[in-house]
């Protein structure tokens, strides 16, 4: 493989879906319309939660305005792990079109890594950013908070850039699996959506239950969204962040290794249908 | 009208027949089960980390979540199809062999798919809505019964309307169409949202631009005899067919607006 | 006359990127809207019963009025009836009397056996048993596809799918048939058969043929009066022959290529 190569392959495809995410402007707007609409109303719920439930207090470290910053960081990270094989490379695999993508002078992992890399950040920063916009400029109750300390807030800026490349590795690993499964895309589905939830974009890890608390703090997919979050609003301190950054990056290594293993394996047995 | 059923009939049964072609279909049973158990995950998981709000148990919050998510689910089984048009009929030119044909557009594109597997979300809807009148003591009498039938069919035709207007919005844009989640998925999470705690201008935009709250909450408050006027739980069937309405006329000009691809 | 187009016109909007350093970023800004006119007043009349052959290059807008007659798109401007209807304004009547075959796209049902597609394609346009199975019969046997009935559609080699839709088009008698490419990819063998099942069909039921195609052999096979069409203009229209006479005198003689390579093929037993 060549690296040089790779890198100006990487460039232009970046470029490429940078384009494509200005071109749709519509669609970067109603994305953010969308984002920011889920927010309030996760906001909403959280307020009802904090103020007249039975047990308000027992909020396990996180207070309601961390668990609103969480909201919005969280419909901001979520846009990474937002799948492109249910798009293109899906259509690609349906259709045998995956013989086009053999033909590339590119090893066919890092082709699809960079592309679908490039294509989530590209069509979605516009959108991350909007989101946290929004988030920001919001009234008191429901806005976005500054980070807890200097040093929180430049670690949850590289736990963002490794959250970015552990979805990207995950997205790989399940676009591998894909390649093995010929009949539908239930078993990918499956496993988008559990990694969705345990990323704790849905509910922040920390309102789990107490007792699964450890697992959830080791398994993969906290490192989506809830680990560069809690650095963020201060309920995990800068010195936890080595730790959790640790931790990503283990997990980013494994999910490669085996999209690789898997991929190459299966490469060459692939049933092209139709065509 | 009666050959439309039946054409919609046999476009079921070949659905059926290609979907047993390949292998793993009983996988996306699974697939949508899974869906179904870890929808409501967060609310169940927020209820019992902070017990109940006021008088709203997590029975009152299920019932409510419950009824929106089997009249979507149901909208869903049955016009499935409006639910793949903007990105696959549209995009690949595949709706002109449905304007080729001398039927019933409406029909066409709402049989153009069927997932026997979508029919599990609204089973587990209903069964969660049996459970938790159960488990609020109320029973399943005539009138009950009458009310939660007309709030799944007033919900059914809503979400219809729902699927029938993103597509009629599909042929001005399809890449500008994520705000139809709002309509749908996002749609019946503010039901999870004790009612008497949601703010004013949420209520407002879910009782008159999508009619949710009188497909959900109203049905429920009816039947279980909260305090609210009980009328409106009576109007989840006009409701839903209005909003149906509407969106067939933004589904007739966007058809008039349709521009072919391809060549 | 069976087709009239009067004055057609359909114009689209193209979306185009400001030039220059900044024109990525300044196209999500603001928008050159540029309108590109497909058709620019085209008329014409076809008789029942003839064959017609439909030529230019691409994107001249072939397949756009053909998409007019068809009635899956509506013009601007412009009057066009076809069988005393118009196509956009009364598409259900009006679909059930035409066949259309997109050479490109296929109307049959991707993984269940043909006859399945067939039995669908009955329904959905009332025809009545006994004449649907006369017709099946009379089809599947001049095309060769009695055997295939029972293959899932996505089993079928391109040549013995195409035969398939052609069955498909015509099984509801319709009048008036349309064909968009029906032959690109087609070895020549196949070819040939298509396009004497074509002129057979023509010449038996009357049925009206507007033949889209870049292979000029279909043409000159098929159809004594040409169309072309360029820039959204109808710039000829008449006997082949008059085409000939006006670019190409000089050309007297030409081997047909596509006779010889299926007298190779079926030479050397290839078929």
């Amino acid at each position: 493989m060549n690296w040089k190569q790779t890198g100006r392959a990487s460039r232009s495809l970046l470029r490429i879906s940078m384009a494509e995410g200005l071109q749709y402007r519509a669609s970067a707007i109603s994305g953010v319309f969308v984002s920011v609409f889920w927010g309030i109303i996760e906001c909403v719920l959280f307020t009802v939660f904090y103020t007249y439930s039975d047990n308000g207090w027992n909020n396990n470290g996180l207070s309601l305005e961390q668990t609103i910053s969480y909201v919005w960081l969280g419909q901001a990270l979520f846009l990474f792990q937002r799948m492109n094989i249910d798009g293109e490379l899906m259509d690609k695999i349906n259709n045998g079109n995956v013989g086009i993508d053999l033909c590339r002078p590119l090893d066919l992992y890092t082709h699809w890594f960079v592309k679908s890399s490039a294509a989530k950040l590209g069509t979605s920063w516009i959108r991350s950013v909007a989101t946290i916009g929004v988030g920001l400029l919001l009234p008191a109750g429901y806005a976005l908070g500054a980070p807890e300390s200097p040093a929180g807030f430049l670690c949850f800026l590289m736990s963002v850039s490794m959250a970015f490349i552990l979805c990207s590795a995950y997205a790989m690993l399940v676009t591998a699996i894909r390649l093995n499964v010929t009949w539908g895309d239930g078993p990918t589905y499956i496993l988008l959506l559990v990694s969705g939830i345990l990323s704790g974009t849905y509910l922040p890890l920390r309102l789990w239950p107490d007792e699964l608390q450890t697992f959830l703090y080791l398994q993969p997919f906290g490192g989506f969204a809830d680990i560069p979050i809690q650095l963020y609003v201060g309920s995990l301190e800068p010195a936890s962040a080595l730790p959790g950054i640790g931790l990503q990056l283990m997990w980013s290594m494994i999910f490669i290794v085996a999209g690789r293993i898997i991929m190459n394996r299966k490469l060459h047995t692939i049933i092209v249908q139709g065509g | 009208m009666i050959s439309e059923v039946k054409i919609y009939g046999k476009y079921l049964r070949m659905h059926l027949l290609s979907g047993m072609e390949y292998k793993g279909w009983w996988l996306m049973l699974i697939q949508v089960f899974v869906v179904v158990v870890t929808d409501p995950i967060s609310t169940v998981l927020l209820f019992s980390r902070f017990g109940n709000i006021g008088e709203w148990t997590v029975a009152h919050i299920i019932l409510v979540y419950a009824l929106a998510v089997a009249s979507f689910g149901l909208a869903e089984s049955l016009c499935r199809g409006f639910d793949y048009f903007p990105w696959q009929l549209l995009r690949t030119g595949e709706f002109d062999r449905l304007l080729l044909r001398p039927r019933s557009l409406f029909v066409q594109v709402a049989a153009s798919r069927f997932h026997l597997h979508r029919l599990v979300r609204p089973a587990t809807g209903i069964c969660a809505v049996v459970w938790a009148l159960s488990e609020l003591e109320v029973p399943l009498s005539p009138r009950n019964i009458a009310i939660l039938v007309m709030a799944l069919a007033g919900g059914c035709i809503m979400y219809c309307g729902v699927f029938v207007l993103t597509s009629g919005v599909a042929f001005f844009t399809v890449k500008g169409l994520d705000w139809i989640y709002l309509f749908t998925n996002a749609s019946y999470q503010v039901t999870r949202c004790p009612e008497p705690y949601l703010p004013q201008a949420l209520k407002s935009m879910f009782s008159f631009l999508l009619p949710m709250l009188f497909i959900s909450f109203y049905p429920a408050a009816t039947v279980c005899g909260w305090d609210y006027p009980a009328w409106p739980g009576y109007l989840a069937l006009p409701a839903g067919a209005a909003f149906l309405g509407c969106a067939l006329l933004v589904w007739r000009i966007g058809v008039r607006h349709y521009k072919s691809t391809g060549s | 006359m069976q087709i009239e187009l009067r004055d057609i016109r359909k114009s689209f909007k193209v979306y185009k990127r400001p030039e220059g350093k900044f024109g990525l970023l300044r196209g999500a800004f603001m928008r050159n809207v540029q309108q590109v006119e497909a058709l620019g007043g085209i008329s014409f009349d076809i008789a029942a019963g003839e064959l017609v052959g439909y030529i230019g290059p691409n994107g001249a807008g072939k397949s756009t009025s053909v998409k007019i007659m068809s009635g899956i798109l509506t013009p601007d401007s412009g009057e066009c009836r076809i069988m005393g209807r118009v196509p956009w304004k009364e598409r259900q009547r009006h679909v059930s009397r035409i066949g259309v075959v997109f050479g490109q796209r296929s109307q049959l049902w991707w993984d269940v056996p043909v006859e399945d597609s067939f039995d669908v394609l009955k329904d959905i346009y009332g025809i009545a048993p006994g004449d649907y199975r006369s017709r099946l019969a009379e089809l599947t046997a001049t095309l060769d596809v009695e055997s295939l009935l029972r293959t899932p559609v996505r089993q079928l080699s391109l040549g013995q799918r195409m035969r398939c839709e052609l069955v498909a088009a015509l099984l509801h008698r319709p009048q008036i048939l349309f064909l968009d490419e029906p032959t690109i990819g087609l070895d020549a063998v196949s070819k040939l058969a298509l396009r004497s099942f074509l002129k057979e069909e023509n010449r038996k039921h009357g049925v009206t043929m507007l033949l889209t195609t870049h292979d000029m052999d279909d043409i000159e096979a098929l159809c004594e009066r040409v169309m072309v069409i360029g820039h959204g203009q109808l710039l000829y229209d008449g006997r082949l022959a008059g085409l000939q006479e006006k670019y190409a005198p000089e050309v007297t003689l030409k081997v047909n290529t596509d006779a010889m390579i299926a007298a190779m093929y079926s030479d050397l037993a290839l078929t």
